[in-house]
């Protein structure tokens, strides 16, 4: 069994598969191609925006989504339901939106993890802008998948401790 | 009409349920964006009915409902949160919420949610609300 699949069937892919329910269901935007391959890169390079939410508890993990401008432009246009929105209002709802998106796809997925996420807590989404990347520490492991739609792309990150995606894992009960 | 304590950290949430709560008739008294700022408006505003989220800075919203609720043993609290753990269902009920709405925000859900609570603002529903039901 490869690291990847451990890391896949615990975590990513419960997180890919309520992300493109929800980008496809509840938004109505359109996948491009497979979106399901999952690479473990040793640096993540980001998009414009990040939202990163850690998780504790009973499972330390940090989560890390990031998005071209034109998925989060669309995003925010489809949240304000057609109300007018001005230039600056519009940036701030962009960050906004990015972090109620990871957040949303994060809890929601919890109850898919090992053992129905037990135990596991969640942090209030930060949002980074213009930031290039994020090099993994020795011991730390990425894995990220990239999701491709008709308004543009996002990746989902996780970033965590290498024991955690080469060894079963061992929740508290 | 009812007034509607509105509870989230997110900006766009806030401004969606005040959409929605205007939409269907009833009156957002105030847009709190933590846990403690919700009990200190709770005891100024009186709501009729609190919208909830639970993870937020300062308090969250579970521990948020545990203080309204020793302020107002009738208070009527719905968390609307993107937790889909079953012990965060538990949780939020057993310290005192009356419904537990699942992010994304489903409006249909909301309107019935709020007619469970008060029957005279109920509309015609067929089944009842299941929050993992949008899950997969």
């Amino acid at each position: 069994m490869t690291k990847e699949f451990l890391c896949k069937d615990d975590i990513l892919t419960p997180l890919l598969k309520r992300t493109k329910t929800l980008l496809v269901k509840n938004f109505n935007l359109k996948l491009i191609g497979n979106n399901s391959e999952i690479y473990c890169p040793d640096k993540l390079d980001l998009k414009n925006l990040t939202s990163m939410i850690g998780t504790g508890g009973t499972l330390s993990i940090i989560f890390a989504v990031s998005y071209e401008d034109k998925i989060l432009e669309e995003l925010v246009k489809i949240f304000m339901n057609g109300e007018k929105i001005d230039k600056e209002e519009f940036e701030e709802l962009k960050e906004s939106v990015a972090s109620e998106i990871a957040n949303t796809i994060i809890g929601n997925s919890l109850h898919f993890f090992p053992n129905k996420g037990r135990g596991v807590t969640i942090t209030p989404p930060i949002t980074i802008t213009k930031a290039k990347s994020i090099s993994k520490y020795k011991g730390s492991k990425i894995a990220t998948s990239n999701i491709v739609t008709n308004f543009g792309e996002m990746t989902i990150n996780t970033i965590g401790p290498r024991l955690l995606f080469v060894k079963k894992f061992n929740f508290k009960e | 009409m009812l007034n509607i304590l509105i509870v989230d950290d997110s900006l766009i949430i806030r401004k969606n349920l005040t959409r929605i709560v205007k939409k269907t008739g009833h009156n957002v008294v105030y847009l709190a964006s933590s846990g403690v700022e919700a009990v200190e408006e709770y005891q100024k505003q009186k709501p009729d009915l609190v919208t909830m989220d639970i993870t937020m800075p300062d308090m969250n919203g579970i521990e948020a409902v545990r203080h309204i609720v020793a302020i107002d043993e009738d208070a009527k609290i719905i968390m609307i949160t993107s937790h889909g753990q079953e012990e965060m269902v538990i949780k939020a009920i057993q310290s005192g919420a009356m419904g537990y709405l699942l992010k994304p925000i489903n409006e249909d859900k909301l309107i019935e949610s709020i007619g469970k609570i008060f029957p005279e603002y109920a509309k015609e529903t067929s089944d009842d609300i299941d929050i993992y039901d949008d899950i997969f």
